[in-house]
């Protein structure tokens, strides 16, 4: 091979590889075709869904009607004057934050510990998970057998012990909800428990190491390394743990229905008693209207701390 | 850190292990109770005390539920509505998340990515207006419909896990296919797929894992005893009869986890498989 021709291929190969100008526009156009689908799923799956509630929330419609009467905000009064309304934001912020709170605390005890070097941790760790990953009905339909009157083994145990629990909480005026938010947390805690030690994991070890060498006690440890570095991460799951309580239906209405006497009834399942059980449509949408309002607002407050949380840790 | 004498650090490490049994005892003691019921004859479920492990093991509620219940129809239809949910959800999902992290597109990219928004949305609120949607189209109690409606929950979950895996793959990779003479159809079949094959898999379990435990829709979309989903099989026979036999109910419980257990232990050994690992050198 002669050295000019080397001279020549390297020269060629040296010019930048590009697409012909014909191939780049054509290519644009394919990335756009792919794109499409998405673009009309998402106008046709929520966009319009969101802006039919908002058109019911301002008619009165039976369920399986077709006539449509506009009434303007009557449905909006109509259910803030409900004499369930107050007691179903009373009831979703006790099931909302009181799950949050346990699921929280039993969520960072448990990844502490799971964090920490012992034999069979891996195994451990990963069946920790089960309860997260079965069906809201499996949850359901275990916890109630465990509690039913003539069959459950919690029922038993609690009659048996003379301990002051009713010993069915699902029907139970006092304890229906402590019930409720019980089983939420025991099927819901292992995703605390994975964010957190997924979160503990990036610490730096040397940090203890210093802070030992410094004579740092565990709880000074705890409190001035791990939980700084968990703040953010735990503000970000708190945000989206509370929606998704908030935003709960199952949990509530496999166990109890909202009962006894309204004492668990929630505001999802506020809006579906009115929708499916008074066959109210327009009444149901202005629920759901409010209940989006309260969860975007809950979001904002949310990220105001977060980010002044940012600022400080900055 | 504390230097500990070996005797105080297994003594250390026993104290731990026993802490962690202990919380996945509560985790998992309501699900085996439920797994040893489903075994025990009818009289022994209403044995009082209560014993744990059945005396005489027995198949009769899972034979009754095979046989003389409509519940295999309720598996066949969760497994059919699932399973379009999930690959329509991931093909449109992969072909997006690729138009947009290969071309600029103004306003894609807050686009697609606020799809997550949906995730915010309680599912009540969305549940309303398909019902009447369906219901004006004439398409209550089907479960294409069904399997469409689940797409709201399928395609954020999709484009939230597939990004970091198509990210993740080298531009360089299938920009020397497109110069070896492939289309850029054929480079996203032969390199892309390939490359994101493991984020594929995770992809498809996860989200039919959560359409699989889903209620709500189908609660509200179906009323046709045939055409129930698994959830809404068990919520009804929890709910519609007063007086359940607890050992059918457990059976069916049974049968409703195993399929999630099984595909998460798959995806558990899937995940380890690094498949992208050193295809660009240099």
């Amino acid at each position: 091979m002669s050295a000019s021709y080397r001279v020549a291929m390297a020269a060629a190969e040296s010019r930048p590889r590009r697409l012909s100008r014909w191939r780049e526009d054509h290519d644009r156009f394919v990335g756009f075709l792919l794109l499409m689908p998405l673009v009309a799923l998402i106008l046709g799956l929520t966009v319009y869904p969101i802006g039919q509630v908002m058109h019911l929330s301002m008619q009165q419609q039976g369920l399986f009607s077709t006539e449509q009467t506009f009434v303007g905000l009557a449905n909006f009064q109509n259910v803030l004057e409900h004499e369930a309304f107050t007691r179903s934001v009373k009831n979703s912020f006790t099931f909302a934050f009181g799950s949050l709170s346990l699921q929280m605390a039993i969520g960072l005890a448990v990844a502490l510990l799971l964090n920490r070097q012992f034999p069979l941790r891996t195994p451990i760790r990963g069946a920790m998970l089960f309860s997260y990953l079965v069906p809201y009905v499996v949850a359901a339909l275990t916890w109630r057998f465990m509690f039913s009157d003539a069959t459950g083994i919690l029922n038993y145990f609690i009659r048996a012990s003379g301990l002051p629990i009713a010993p069915s909480p699902f029907g139970s005026i006092d304890w229906s909800m402590f019930g409720v938010i019980m089983v939420n947390t025991w099927k819901n805690f292992p995703f605390m428990v994975l964010v957190f030690l997924a979160q503990l994991q990036t610490i730096d070890q040397e940090l203890y190491e210093a802070a030992a060498v410094d004579g740092a006690t565990t709880f000074q440890q705890f409190w001035n390394i791990t939980l700084p570095s968990l703040l953010p991460i735990m503000l970000v799951v708190g945000m989206l743990r509370t929606i998704w309580n908030f935003n709960n239906f199952e949990v509530v209405f496999l166990l109890t229905q909202g009962g006894p006497l309204g004492r668990t009834e929630t505001l999802p399942l506020l809006i579906y008693r009115f929708v499916f059980g008074e066959f109210s449509l327009g009444r149901g949408a202005a629920l759901a209207v409010i209940v989006f309002g309260i969860l975007v607002s809950m979001s904002i407050v949310y990220w105001i701390l977060y980010e002044r949380m940012q600022d400080r840790l900055r | 850190m504390t230097y500990l004498s070996p005797g105080a650090r297994r003594f250390e490490q026993a104290i731990l292990m026993l802490g962690a049994l202990t919380v996945l005892l509560i985790v998992l003691l309501p699900l085996v109770w439920m797994l040893f019921a489903s075994f025990k004859p009818n009289t022994e479920l209403f044995q009082r005390p209560p014993q744990f492990l059945p005396q005489r093991w027995t198949l009769e509620h899972y034979v009754e539920l095979w046989n003389f219940t409509t519940f295999p129809r309720y598996f066949l239809n969760t497994f059919l509505v699932a399973g379009i949910a999930c690959v329509l959800g991931l093909i449109i999902s992969l072909c997006s998340v690729y138009a947009v992290t290969r071309f600029q597109f103004i306003g894609a990219r807050p686009f697609t990515f606020g799809v997550l928004f949906i995730y915010m949305l309680p599912p009540i609120l969305l549940a309303l207006p398909f019902f009447r949607i369906w219901f004006n189209l004439g398409q209550l109690n089907s479960l294409p419909a069904l399997a469409v409606t689940y797409l709201t929950i399928t395609l954020p979950f999709s484009l939230w896990i597939l990004r970091p895996y198509i990210e993740a793959i080298p531009r360089a990779l299938e920009e020397a296919a497109m110069i070896d003479g492939c289309t850029r159809f054929r480079a996203f079949r032969k390199v892309i797929v390939p490359q994101a094959w493991p984020g594929i898999i995770a992809t498809f379990v996860f989200t039919f894992v959560v359409v699989w435990n889903e209620l709500l829709y189908s609660l509200v979309l179906i009323s046709d005893e045939p055409k129930r989903t698994v959830s809404l099989g068990i919520a009804s026979l929890i709910l519609e009869t007063s007086v359940y036999s607890w050992g059918l109910v457990n059976a069916a419980g049974v049968l409703a986890t195993v399929p999630v257990l099984f595909l998460f232990a798959l995806v558990t050994r899937h995940m380890v498989a690094g498949l992208g690992a050193g295809a660009v050198k240099g």
